[in-house]
């Protein structure tokens, strides 16, 4: 079912079981995994079916820290399918020791392994499309011997794996099951804007919700999913003080905390000796997108170094003499429409030209690393109300993104040893750009992210340490749950989104055993 | 004639195309002075950062100094002298003697062959 929360009688009250706020990778594979039971879930959208301008400036907020070079109004999606809209299509889990307690990365350590989220990837593969939940190196090199791994040292250097969606546009593809499903009823322009709860705050009572034609209802339930994202997920909590002066979830001053970001950008030239196709790290945007793999450190290596976790990828040719982030590649202007898919368009448009050509992949000497490289989990990293109020009369979200010397150390050493093993193997060298051999507090005007989005309410089997328990559930109220990469406890390095939906599912399998 | 005038006397041109025979017998300075690099990163390249070398490492900085060091990395002779010197290269960068200019992480070895190449070649 769904409804036009703008066409509802104002002061409506909507009830429910499982009340979801948010569409996007988590609200959505968290509303399919209800369809056809018996309790009736409540799926709230702030925007409609399409991208519009007026539902994305509810994102608007300031970049106070370390430049966050895209406008946050453009790095999420308000509309149903959430900011799938944006995604590249980039699967893989994080590693075993993303999740472990890493004594050279403070405040590191899940209280969950990667062995315990296994099947919960292996289901979320099906939601983007993909086959089995395979990422083992040996797999896709025994499918064709022309797609192998460099012969480096098996003790400091990995590849990591990459499997891709096509990729699978939420708001296209689960449209109609949930609209459809009698027991879900999606409400879009339904914006929540305060949670309520009990005198003792103990429980979640109500959620406030109000449309951009002012009219404010209130959805009841039994229990609450918030699935907006890292930012929007803060927000709301910090918003929700009317019995908790600091914001709901919020007694120690950790909602909002260690927000995360991937680095995207390039690090280093590599020239080799002879011309290589290195098919198996050739990503082609072209269909059928083959897994292909990037460079890692081992984690004894990233142990030995004291280093983040991260990945180097390869793309034909070598740097131009100016450096532009992906964000940088498009005005201020037009962010909303280079980025948004909504619908028909093809993921192509986000796709530089120069990497989309198929002719780009033949054998060559010339080729950028790109890093895709993990931020360490930091408590001043972190999102926090404004002054400024949105056209609903919420208080905005600045984001104040705090970067560390390790952040960039860990990318410098990444290509260092990978500089090495080049040259001892003799197949060609690799050139550090110059941003990444500077004093490491310095980052460059081309920095960039993934739009990933993650921590705010992390996993913390202690309170003191987390805002939600292994189960995403916020401590101190029995009701109120947090699905997406608010949740993730550190952000490896992977695209978040198979964990996102991993994590999602999971979490409906504990919300599920809770509704009996 | 000594070391310096010899080698400001060898032909560039048969440097670049590695066939210069020495005259001064026993000297395996075209061999050190040629570094396989240039074949990677282009003779104009390897001038350079052998002259960034040279800058950082006044110490080294004459024919006789870098010939002896590099002479030092690829050990006791006996061997040919261009697998002695690719087999060194391949040893600093296992054990992490690099050194890194204008951003290309460089063998120390070859990086002062690229020194020799820059004195040798200009």
């Amino acid at each position: 079912m769904h409804t036009d929360a703008r066409t509802l009688e104002d002061g409506s009250l909507i009830e429910g079981d499982l009340c979801i706020v948010g569409a996007g990778a988590a609200g959505i594979s968290l509303a399919m995994e209800w369809l056809g039971r018996k309790e009736k879930v409540i799926l709230l959208e702030s925007g409609g079916f399409t991208y519009e301008p007026q539902m994305q400036a509810l994102n608007r907020g300031e970049s106070l820290g370390d430049p966050y070079q895209v406008p946050l109004e453009a790095a999420r999606l308000r509309y149903f399918g959430g900011t799938m809209g944006h995604w590249g299509g980039w699967c893989a889990p994080l590693d075993e020791i993303d999740l472990a307690k890493r004594e050279w990365v403070p405040h590191s350590g899940w209280p969950i392994d990667r062995e315990h989220l296994n099947p919960f990837y292996a289901r979320a593969q099906a939601y983007v499309e993909l086959g089995p939940f395979e990422y083992d190196t040996a797999f896709y090199e025994a499918q064709d011997p022309l797609r192998q791994r460099l012969p480096f040292d098996r003790n400091q250097v990995l590849t990591k794996m990459w499997q891709f969606s096509p990729p699978t546009r939420f708001g296209r593809k689960y449209r109609e099951p949930i609209t459809n499903a009698e027991n879900v009823h999606l409400y879009t322009y339904a914006n929540a804007v305060e949670i309520e709860a009990n005198e003792s705050v103990s429980q979640v009572t109500g959620i406030r919700v109000r449309t951009t034609n002012g009219r404010t209802h209130r959805v009841r339930a039994r229990q609450y999913a918030l699935a907006c994202g890292s930012i929007q997920n803060a927000r709301l909590l910090l918003c929700s003080n009317g019995q908790a002066p600091a914001g709901l979830g919020n007694d120690r001053d950790l909602v909002g905390r260690y927000f995360m970001e991937h680095f995207e950008l390039g690090g280093a030239q590599l020239i080799l000796e002879t011309p290589a196709a290195l098919s198996l790290y050739q990503h082609k945007f072209t269909q059928p997108r083959l897994a292909s793999g990037e460079l890692g450190l081992t984690p004894a290596m990233q142990r030995r170094q004291r280093v983040l976790n991260g990945t180097a990828s390869f793309r034909p040719g070598s740097f131009p003499e100016e450096m532009r982030s992906f964000f940088l590649r498009f005005s201020q202007d037009n962010y909303g429409e280079v980025l948004r898919d909504d619908g028909g368009e093809s993921s192509d448009q986000r796709i530089p030209r120069s990497r989309a050509t198929p002719a780009s992949l033949d054998a060559r000497r010339d080729y950028q690393l790109h890093t895709r490289a993990e931020q360490a989990p930091n408590p001043d990293s972190r999102v926090v109300l404004s002054d400024e109020r949105d056209m609903l009369g919420m208080l905005q979200a600045d984001l104040d993104w705090r970067l560390t010397e390790q952040d960039k150390r860990s990318i410098r050493v990444l290509f260092e040893v990978l500089a090495r093993e080049f040259g001892r193997t003799g197949l060609g060298r690799l050139q550090i750009l110059d941003w990444l051999l500077e004093d490491d507090t310095y980052w460059p005007p081309f920095l960039s992210g993934g739009f990933h989005h993650m921590g705010t309410t992390r996993m913390h089997d202690d309170p003191n340490q987390g805002v939600v328990d292994t189960n995403c559930r916020v401590y101190g109220l029995e009701n109120l749950f947090v699905a997406g990469a608010g949740a993730f406890t550190t952000s490896g390095a992977p695209n978040p989104t198979l964990t996102v939906i991993a994590l999602t599912l999971r979490l409906s399998d504990h919300l599920k055993q809770q509704s009996g | 004639m000594n070391r310096r005038e010899f080698v400001a006397g060898l032909p560039i041109a048969a440097l670049a195309l590695g066939t210069f025979v020495a005259e001064d017998s026993g000297t395996e300075l075209p061999q050190l002075a040629n570094p396989k690099l240039r074949t990677i990163l282009g003779d104009q390249r390897v001038r350079s950062l052998g002259a960034g070398y040279r800058q950082l490492h006044r110490k080294e900085d004459s024919v006789n100094g870098l010939e002896s060091l590099i002479l030092k990395s690829i050990g006791p002779g006996g061997r040919d002298i261009n697998s002695a010197l690719e087999q060194a290269v391949r040893e600093d960068f296992a054990k992490g003697r690099t050194v890194t200019l204008s951003g290309w992480v460089l063998s120390v070895t070859e990086a002062r062959q690229c020194a020799l190449y820059s004195i040798v070649a200009c």
